[in-house]
């Protein structure tokens, strides 16, 4: 089947383009790097037609694994079409891409999306005439506001092969020509994979390696020919290739743009952006993190898991539901072992049901909430510039805030984000900890929930805990993974409103995806229980694991099961803890809350650190997360009893 | 022409080159987002980082990439 290609620079809008165009929703966030993979979905009006959404290239060749992503399906797909998807605003940077792109001898359209930001800012451009001087279809779009879409749509049908050529200096030429003629047959032309090549695509090499080996003994691709070309061309610039291509395409994008724009516009000044300066400022900054932290602990921790869960598990589960199911139950049921697999103490509807309903669901969706909002308003990425220093101590840059930052969404996702970063240290040390110290939101609710009955110098304490574990032991990493450091060089996003829409659509997804995974897996859990404790493993566990539990964590010994069930979900162990309710003493609650915050991962991101990092990585990751976690619990009781924490 | 980090936080520069000192994978990302010898910038800030504005884009670069840009004041 042929497909149609989303492509283009990050953060422009390919993912509300291909929402609109397919009705699948994906994750659509302010800021560069959301899609790490390549997804697909058949378009709306012609279910035959499958349609890709690619990850963003700045431009190629791609410099990160997610971009590169985009490089594979370039050359690997049976492209029917390619849609340049291209921010308006930044007209230069969006036709520096389509200069190559153009030449790829695939029928295509460009997508000018983000027009209502150019009409904000008073810009004014002929988009007829740049698309006489590009040769293809131009389309200008405002994929949020559906505006142009289905003009887009059209242009998809009829879409033809640019009629564009951009001249490169003679010598390149030249090369190029040679390459084309040493090249195998492709998708894409021989001119844009000749391109590539010279400019050290990887993604390029490894498929030219791959069609080599394929095409042994019957048409021959003399690899070594080719790089002796490449080196011969590079002999002839002091700068490296790569730059010489890209500033021939920039140079012909400058003068393309000079003659299309008719007014190059103001940078915007509303409020918004205003706050978006101060959000990154050396000393604003910090407050304004501050206040950040405190809404979403407000909103996350007292009204979601105080008052919600208060009225959900007290009232309504506790109150009117239990007593009805479990009345219902005795009666009906006249095994006492399935009364009690349905509704005792482990039961599936008593304690699977009951904490993903009551008790995590009113926590995740005033997370999700929160979370949508600072991600829609572009606010996520401003933290990389405050937080740079302190990553610099890590070996890292700003940029990995992001993904620690979507681990506390969730660590599996997060952990494929981790693509985004340039290089392999960086992304073992940023998995591993998100492995170690990143909670993801159920948890995190949870915590936040818990910690709330405390006071708020428990929650500190927590989060100084963990932050003080975060970066000692990514400061270590820092200096025992091999490798050099990258300075922090990015681009941050506009701040903008966020749209209700895309929160209440991204919250509702998420959701959906939350319950799907964390019901099942609660369900289980709660049967598993039921069954150890049925055999008696779970009362010989409390008993094994009572001088660890209770002697070093001096945690109640009930606290056994809740670290158990933490193996299978880190908020299911949690929510194992916040059960226990006035059971424990906030001394006890906060130890309890830090050692299973350090703990294992939960089953679906360790899958996810073997798939990214490899079973053996993944493997001496939980072998050093386990111990640690039981020995900073146990510090961290020893030092509260010290200092006479009641709460 | 001078290093991007010995302008004031406010000023309208032109690129005019890169410094030795600047890798070619910094380069290359630089020229990626258009930063060229020619470009026009708005410089926004040296703390915590340097923040520039080229066309409607904010870049935010460390010191050791800013100190690498070559610039001058742009003509009025």
């Amino acid at each position: 089947m042929t497909s149609i290609a989303l492509v283009g620079q990050p953060n422009v809008g390919k993912s509300v383009i291909f929402h609109r165009l397919t009705g699948r929703y994906v994750n659509v966030s302010n800021y560069p790097g959301t899609t790490v993979e390549v997804t697909r979905g058949a378009l709306r009006d012609r279910p035959g037609q499958m349609l890709l959404d690619t990850p963003g290239v700045l431009t190629l060749p791609a410099r990160s694994e997610d971009e590169q992503a985009t490089a594979h399906i370039l050359l690997n797909e049976q492209l029917k079409t390619l849609v340049q998807v291209g921010d308006a605003k930044n007209l230069r940077r969006t036709v520096q891409l389509a200069l190559l792109l153009a030449e790829a001898g695939v029928p295509m359209v460009l997508a000018l999306n983000m027009m209502d930001e150019v009409r904000a800012r008073g810009m004014t451009f002929d988009t007829g005439r740049l698309a006489t001087e590009l040769g293809l279809s131009v389309v200008p779009t405002v994929a949020t506001g559906n505006e142009g879409i289905a003009a887009l749509s059209s242009a998809m049908d009829v879409a033809k092969v640019p009629v564009f050529r951009l001249a490169y200096a003679n010598d390149i030429e030249a090369t190029v020509d040679d390459l084309v003629g040493m090249l195998p047959k492709a998708h894409l032309s021989g001119r844009v994979i000749a391109l590539l090549y010279l400019a050290g695509d990887k993604a390029t090499e490894t498929w030219l390696a791959s069609q080599a080996e394929k095409q042994a003994g019957s048409q021959n691709i003399d690899l070594s020919a080719l790089a002796a070309r490449r080196e011969l061309l590079q002999e002839k610039f002091t700068e490296p290739l790569a730059e010489v291509l890209q500033r021939a395409r920039m140079t012909a994008a400058d003068a393309i743009v000079q003659r299309v724009m008719k007014n190059a516009g103001q940078t915007g000044n509303a409020l918004v952006q205003r706050i978006g300066q101060w959000s990154v400022h050396r000393w604003y900054g910090w407050p304004i993190v501050a206040l950040v932290l405190y809404a979403v602990y407000a909103f996350v921790g007292q009204f979601g898991a105080g008052v919600l869960v208060g009225l959900l598990e007290n009232d309504l589960f506790k109150g009117i539901i239990n007593p009805w199911f479990q009345q219902l139950v005795t009666t009906w049921v006249p095994f006492v072992w399935l009364q009690q697999l349905l509704v005792g103490p482990y039961g599936l509807w008593t304690m699977g049901m009951t904490y993903a309903i009551a008790l995590i669901l009113p926590i995740v969706t005033t997370f999700f909430i929160a979370f949508g909002i600072l991600e829609d308003s572009g606010y996520f990425a401003r933290l990389s510039v405050l937080s740079n220093r302190a990553f610099k101590m890590l070996g890292l840059n700003g940029r990995a805030i992001l993904p620690m930052v979507l681990g506390l969404g969730c660590v599996t996702m997060a952990t494929l984000t981790t693509r985004i970063l340039h290089t392999p240290r960086e992304r073992l040390i940023v998995t591993f900890l998100l492995a170690l110290a990143i909670p993801c939101s159920a948890q995190l609710g949870v915590v936040m929930g818990m910690l709330a009955s405390y006071g708020m110098g428990a929650f500190l304490i927590w989060l100084g805990t963990v932050i003080f574990i975060l970066f000692t032991v990514g400061w270590l990493s820092g200096k025992l993974v091999k490798g050099k450091r990258i300075p922090l060089m990015t681009e941050l996003p506009p701040m903008r409103l966020p749209m209700l829409s895309n929160v209440a659509k991204k919250t509702w997804s998420r959701l959906k995806w939350y319950l799907m995974e964390v019901i099942p897996l609660f369900l289980i859990g709660a049967a598993l229980m039921f069954v150890l404790d049925l055999i008696g493993f779970l009362p010989w566990l409390v008993k094994a694991g009572e001088p660890l539990v209770t002697g070093w964590l001096g945690l109640p010994k009930e606290a056994s099961a809740a670290l158990l069930m933490g193996f299978l979900r880190r908020d299911f162990g949690a929510t194992g803890l916040f059960a226990l309710g006035s059971s424990l003493s906030p001394e006890q609650g906060l130890v309890g809350l830090v050692t299973l915050t350090i703990f294992v991962p939960c089953i679906a991101s360790t899958m996810m650190i073997i798939k990214e990092q490899g079973l053996k990585t993944a493997v001496i990751m939980t072998g050093i997360i386990i111990p640690l976690a039981f020995l900073i619990g146990g510090l961290m009781h020893r030092a509260l009893l010290l200092v006479g924490f009641t709460g | 022409m001078k290093s991007l980090r010995e302008f004031a936080p406010g000023a309208s520069l032109v690129v005019e080159g890169f410094d030795s000192t600047l890798t070619p994978e910094a380069r290359g990302h630089l020229s990626a987002w258009g930063l060229m010898p020619g470009t026009m910038i708005e410089l926004l800030s040296h703390q915590p980082v340097t923040r520039l504005m080229v066309e409607h884009a904010e870049l935010a670069l460390e010191d050791t990439i800013a100190n690498g840009i070559l610039v001058s004041l742009r003509k009025p």
